[in-house]
């Protein structure tokens, strides 16, 4: 577990042929966009099998990472490589274990499902008694099976990230990177997605970026913290509630003390008690006022001591 | 041993027939799919359009003339390329299914050859259709073969311009009338096609030798190479125009 700096850089692994387990590298990433925003600032981490939890406020430069990872954007210095494959040299190859599920993504509304599943099969490379069958198989995946002869158009919101998430698993990639994949969703269907998500980390790695911690809370094995492009954090979902243990305090506060209370700490949300009170919970390295109390800490917590106020996520 | 030899090759030759038939059904499956996807209803205007045009100038009598059928071929043939093709790359923004396209395993240049195919095939039936039609109705007043393929050359030329205008401008629309533009001053200031469609030499290029049937093609040749290299290399660097 690290605190509040970029994890060193190691030394990158050199590819073994007989070696399965995925693992991703990142060394110096750095991406500044031609305005001069620095979107990432000397990123580097090394992940394994898993799903990796990406978690920032937005403008933290999580898009600009998995668009990175996705080979389309170019970083502007630094290495990444994917089971020793170089991203810069050859994106391609890349591309041939990768499966995407962008933020923002649409379907071809002349296309019935099973049209556009077969479709985007025969761009991965797939054909004939293979592609019938991974269709199949990432359709009981993501359980759209009785959705085959809809035409896409009439889709809910649910059942639109779950083709996107088949059409993310059609090459079987070993390298999965989905971005804010539950954003919309209703609990039900998160729920969902997050169960499926976690059977998806057997044997792949799987980036989630999300600005939801919850979504980490159920889905993740490792937990990367971005802010203003840097990695403050990476570790366990457990480590990461560690680093607000003894921090995390709750004190009665009165309607109208809402605002100064927002204004004076980091104020994680207010809660409503039984008798009709209210408390604010707050993260702080010390007491923030007299006859507060410590209570246990959770990820949103962590985060918020983490990122402050501008990672107040909302569920 | 004949025997095995004999063997071996029909086994060759077995495997290799069942490999194109793979190949075919696969490349016409997906060409399909992307006849879905490029060429929809437009196309079909476009065709009832070109049905139109040939019928007016049937009733009208206006194909005894051979340069006014070369024009009108050129100008029919590009408007037709550039209107299928502002939309190709910008109806995939607009519908947020550009960024998945690009990052599966098939190469981005061969991706959009692939979306670019049914319109270049769509317009050629045109061509085919308008040029029959003419050579029939004017006795085979004119060399059909040249009247086929140079003003679908010089039109394709202009939707590959169209695809890489798109990628410069953000509407698709602005970008066709930029590139209709280009169009029209390329072909009655430059190139002059209506001499290079007979042969004879242009007199008004930027050389100041004599004119010569051979140089007109080549720049005609390294005007087009030049533009397929820069639409490869613009396209392949998604990072400059998928935002």
């Amino acid at each position: 577990m690290v605190f509040a700096e970029t994890v060193p850089a190691p030394a990158l692994p050199q590819r073994k042929s007989a070696d399965r387990s995925a693992r991703l590298v990142m060394d110096r990433l750095r991406k500044v966009y031609p305005n001069g925003v620095v979107a990432l600032d000397d990123v580097s981490l090394e992940i394994g099998e898993g799903v990796i939890g990406l978690l920032g406020p937005n403008g933290a430069g999580k898009t600009t990472l998995i668009q990175i990872l996705a080979t389309l954007l170019t970083p502007t210095s630094g290495r990444v490589q994917f089971d020793g494959i170089d991203l810069r040299r050859r994106p391609h190859r890349i591309r041939r274990l990768l499966g995407y599920l962008p933020q923002t993504f649409g379907l071809y509304p002349n296309l019935t499902v099973s049209q556009f599943l077969h479709f985007m099969g025969r761009l991965s490379g797939l054909r004939d008694r293979r592609l019938r069958s991974r269709v199949a198989e990432v359709s009981a995946m993501a359980k759209i099976e009785h959705l085959h002869h809809y035409n896409m158009r009439g889709l809910s919101g649910g059942e639109h990230q779950r083709v996107g998430i088949a059409q993310a698993l059609l090459a079987d990639p070993r390298l999965l990177v989905v971005d804010e994949p539950t954003s919309g969703l209703d609990p039900h269907e998160r729920l969902h997605f997050r169960n499926l998500l976690f059977d998806l980390g057997r044997g792949r790695v799987v980036i989630l970026s999300t600005h939801l911690v919850k979504d980490v809370e159920f889905s993740c094995t490792d937990v990367v913290v971005l802010h203003r492009g840097r990695v403050l954090f990476r570790g366990a979902p457990s480590d990461f509630v560690t680093t607000a243990r003894d921090k995390t305090w709750e004190f009665e506060v009165a309607p109208g003390e809402f605002d100064r209370t927002r204004e004076r700490f980091q104020l994680v949300t207010i809660l409503e008690d039984e008798r009709g009170g209210f408390r604010a919970r707050v993260v702080s390295d010390g007491p923030p006022v007299a006859g507060a109390w410590k209570v246990e800490p959770n990820l949103e917590d962590a985060y918020i001591l983490f990122v402050g106020g501008e990672g107040r996520a909302a569920e | 041993m004949a025997e095995d030899l004999k063997m071996s090759a029909l086994g060759k030759w077995a495997r290799g027939w069942d490999w194109l038939k793979r190949q075919t059904s696969h490349q016409a499956a997906l060409l399909w799919f992307s006849n879905r996807l490029a060429v929809g209803v437009p196309a079909l205007v476009l065709a009832v359009v070109a049905v139109g045009i040939f019928v007016v100038c049937a009733l009208g009598q206006r194909v005894s003339e051979v340069a006014a059928l070369f024009r009108l071929h050129l100008t029919v043939e590009t408007a037709f390329f550039v209107i299928l093709s502002m939309g190709l790359l910008p109806r995939e923004k607009e519908g947020r299914t550009l960024e998945v396209l690009l990052v599966c395993a098939r190469s981005r240049v061969g991706l959009l050859s692939q979306r670019f195919l049914p319109v270049c095939l769509f317009v050629a039936v045109t061509a085919i259709g308008l040029t029959t039609g003419f050579y029939w109705l004017t006795g085979g007043g004119f060399p059909w073969v040249k009247m086929l393929c140079i003003p679908y050359a010089l039109a394709a030329t202009a939707g590959i311009l169209t695809v890489v205008l798109t990628t410069y401008l953000r509407n698709q629309y602005a970008a066709g009338m930029v590139a209709l533009l280009i169009a029209v001053v390329v072909a009655t200031l430059w190139l002059d096609p209506m001499r290079s469609f007979y042969g004879v030499a242009i007199e008004r290029p930027i050389l100041r030798t004599q004119p010569h049937v051979g140089m007109n093609r080549l720049v005609l040749a390294a005007v087009f190479g030049f533009l397929y290299d820069h639409a490869v290399r613009r396209l392949k660097h998604v990072e400059l125009w998928m935002k």
